[in-house]
């Protein structure tokens, strides 16, 4: 058992698996379903798998090459790594705890004239904040940027609590999907076609597009929530790309969109009658009153030129016109703003706005790990700092018969800033 | 607002130029050994960077403008063309600052060399030069520590790239080591990217994908085997300068460290507290994320074996010019080739 741990925290072992996971993640990130349908056609693949059919496709959906990061392979390889990375931060931690410890004459290789006297050495370190420790033999040692000692192993845990919390969020949380229209509602999600009950209400009240000006690039994407939770509506708010809205340790993020003829769709129709202007919006197969007449919108198309479209291109409605002895006057398709004459009346109809034709997509997510994550990630950024920043340092010396005998011990190679530096400087004065 | 965007595009393929005329004087001053020939060379590159740097404010001003005076959201650094023209500002005011506080004149030529390529190169292959309208998803204060961070460990990276080649290019002896292997293969793939991306866009190439990639490939096997065979002779252009060698070695090394940590923080964890944000997923594994790790990976495994004193200094280089050779891909070829949820810096 000790020599497979010996063996896992080895750098022979670490660099082993690190190669096959850097192997790995490169064929994860160029392999696609798009790249799979790519590459079917290609003399060597054809003689495998027929590339009429999707044989190839089924095949890496199979093996799991096609979405990598989730095989138990990559797994495996992964708790592999974060377990030869335990044992050698395990390692590292006597060191940390214990630092260099010079306080024996022999070791003092270093050797120069000095005027001074040993007090004036340690005034020197102590004026500029070195800690000092004194041997049996009369040696000192001082000690600078103690706490450098622990950067490697604080980077270490930060990159482990990354991948605790990674666990944790695959684990505990879930990462669903909702896709409402406005005026819907909704009180679970759906995971990989899983129903996943929120505990409350999510109410869609709006979504908007707006544009940059004078220009068709998008400037935001709006969805408009209310959570209603216990029958009491909680919070209403707006919910952005880079504005997602928290209840409950549930997050709901803006991820998509689209259209489709819905239910709640309404028909903004500009109506001249009786010498004036009115403005009426119509819902779907629903009879509204106008005056002495109903009006009914029986039926939507996308496209009136394309029977096949499945995006609001050049829209029109089937619109129907009873008068009060239900007879009916009208009844034909009308395209988007265009005007059509009611016969037998005075009035002009034009079907010009439409509404509530867009359904948003919020990504739905709980991830109990993203706290452990963003802890992990600190450490880390203050860790890198503190290898670079912090270079423990420790001189250990001796004053006798006018000369100093001394030895300097540094942590780190290239330091960013070298305490040890005013240290030469001191002894060249 | 389009005069000043032009006014910016010019200065920065001026600047192109005048890093070039730097990159000459300090070619002249390893040749010659004139120390005013190295000063001038100086003098010319901080004219050229002050060029570029003005450019980047005109940028700044006009963005600032388009995000209704955000100015952490205005940062000129939203697409391929911008970060690249920053990826080579970056270059050059390490440079400078390097030689400055080094007093050492020696990486000069490759330094400006490569910032100079870098503008000429967007400006020939004709990127998106207007400002662009940020879409929904960069709309974000973490824009300028993200990415800017990113392309400043990029820059270390590069530099300790230089060294690294340079290194291996002069203690080159042995065509079956190696390292030879490796310096003249990076060598050959990244001639053959530049002058394919070049080819293409000066002869208005619609050319079918499998052409492409085969004209692609082939010219990255012909460069490298030119780099193999004449490899030995290359090593004999420096045979007249006095360039510190070793010296090379410990530059890569702290170059390598100090963009690991800003890479550790801008790209990595910066990176996925936004996307956390923005995306709802700290870590996606999506192709620049995958790469961003790779990278990453590549570099900490140099440093620890670099740091335990495991390899020789051939081995230490070597890994350090692969390592540039991924971050590139991160940076351009994940944008140019793969699409995923980073694809706002495509041509």
């Amino acid at each position: 058992m000790k020599a497979v741990l010996h063996y896992i925290g080895s750098a022979k072992f670490a660099f082993l698996i690190t190669v096959l996971i850097l192997i790995m993640s490169f064929i994860g990130s160029i392999v696609s379903i798009d790249s799979i349908n790519n590459i079917k056609h290609s003399f060597l693949i054809s003689l495998i798998f027929d590339p009429n059919t999707n044989h190839f496709l089924d095949f890496a959906m199979k093996t799991g090459i096609i979405d990598i990061y989730r095989t138990p392979y990559f797994l495996t390889l992964l708790f592999l790594f974060t377990l030869s990375m335990v044992i050698c931060t395990i390692r590292l931690i006597p060191f940390a705890i214990k630092g260099f410890n010079v306080l024996n004459e022999n070791s003092l290789k270093q050797e120069k004239e000095f005027g001074s006297s040993e007090e004036s050495v340690i005034s020197f370190f102590k004026k500029n904040r070195w800690s000092l420790k004194e041997g049996k033999d009369g040696v000192y040692m001082a000690e600078k940027h103690k706490a450098g000692r622990y950067g490697v192993i604080i980077l270490h845990t930060g990159i482990l609590l990354v991948m605790a919390g990674a666990l944790m969020g695959y684990l505990f949380g879930f990462n669903g999907f909702a896709g409402l229209f406005p005026g819907g509602m909704t009180n679970y999600i759906e995971e990989n076609g899983k129903k996943i009950n929120l505990g409350f209400t999510l109410k869609v009240n709006s979504f908007d597009i707006t544009y940059y000006e004078n220009s068709h690039s998008v400037k935001a994407y709006t969805t408009n929530a209310t959570i209603v939770d216990g029958g009491k509506e909680v919070l209403t708010t707006d919910i952005d790309v880079n504005h997602p809205l928290k209840y409950k340790g549930i997050v709901f993020y803006q991820s998509s969109y689209g259209e489709q003829i819905n239910s709640s769709m309404k028909f903004g129709m500009l109506i001249y009658a009786n010498g004036k202007y009115h403005q009426e919006y119509l819902p779907l197969a629903r009879p509204v009153q106008f005056g002495d007449y109903v009006l009914i919108v029986k039926n939507v198309l996308y496209d009136i030129d394309n029977p096949n479209a499945e995006k609001f291109i050049r829209p029109a409605i089937l619109l129907s016109v009873v008068d009060k002895g239900g007879k009916k006057l009208y009844e034909e398709m009308v395209p988007f703003r265009q005007d059509v004459t009611i016969p037998e009346t005075d009035m002009i109809m034009q079907f010009g706005a439409l509404q509530n034709y867009m359904w948003t997509g919020l990504s739905v997510k709980k991830n109990p790990g993203t706290v452990v994550v963003y802890i992990g990630g600190i450490l880390m950024c203050i860790s890198v700092l503190m290898i670079y920043f912090l270079d423990y340092t420790a001189v250990s010396f001796i004053v006798r018969d006018g000369r100093i005998r001394y030895n300097v011990r540094q942590q780190r190679k290239y330091p960013v800033v070298r305490p040890v530096n005013k240290f030469y400087t001191y002894l060249e004065k | 607002m389009e005069n000043y965007i032009d006014l910016a595009a010019k200065l920065i393929a001026s600047s192109g130029i005048v890093y070039l005329i730097a990159t000459l004087f300090y070619s002249f001053y390893l040749v010659f050994k004139k120390n005013m020939l190295a000063k001038a060379g100086l003098l010319i590159g901080i004219v050229g960077f002050i060029m570029q740097f003005s450019a980047f404010i005109i940028r700044f001003v006009v963005s600032y403008e388009r995000v209704e005076g955000r100015i952490l959201r205005a940062v000129p650094i939203t697409n391929l063309y911008e970060s690249l023209f920053f990826f080579a500002m970056m270059l050059a005011l390490f440079y400078i600052i390097f030689e400055i506080v080094k007093k050492n004149s020696a990486l000069g030529a490759f330094a400006f060399a490569i910032s100079g390529s870098v503008v000429l190169f967007i400006d020939a292959i004709g990127a998106h030069h207007g400002a662009t309208n940020l879409v929904p998803a960069l709309q974000s204060n973490w824009l300028l520590a993200h990415v800017s961070l990113s392309f400043i460990a990029y820059a270390c990276f590069a530099i300790s790239a230089i060294t690294s080649l340079l290194y291996l290019i002069i203690t080159s002896s042995d065509k079956m080591r190696f390292s030879y292997f490796t310096w003249t293969i990076v060598l050959g793939i990244s001639t053959a990217i530049v002058i394919f991306l070049i080819l293409k866009t000066a002869l208005d190439l619609n050319m079918d994908m499998t052409i492409a990639n085969v004209l692609l490939y082939s010219l990255m096997v012909v460069f490298s085997i030119i780099y193999y065979v004449f490899g030995l002779k290359i090593k004999n252009v420096f045979a007249g300068t006095t360039l510190d060698i070793d010296n090379f070695e410990s530059i890569s090394f702290k170059f390598i460290g100090v963009g690991f940590a800003i890479f550790t923080i801008g790209g990595l964890v910066f990176g996925s507290i936004w996307a956390e944000q923005s995306w709802g997923r700290w870590w996606s594994w999506d192709p620049k994320e995958t790469w961003a790790f790779i990278t990453w990976m590549v570099y900490a495994v140099y440093l620890h074996g670099r740091l335990y004193g495991r390899w020789t200094k051939e081995m230490a280089s070597s890994l350090a010019l692969i390592g540039f050779l991924v971050t590139i891909f991160t940076f351009l070829g994940v944008n140019l080739l793969l699409s995923g949820l980073h694809s706002y810096g495509s041509m």
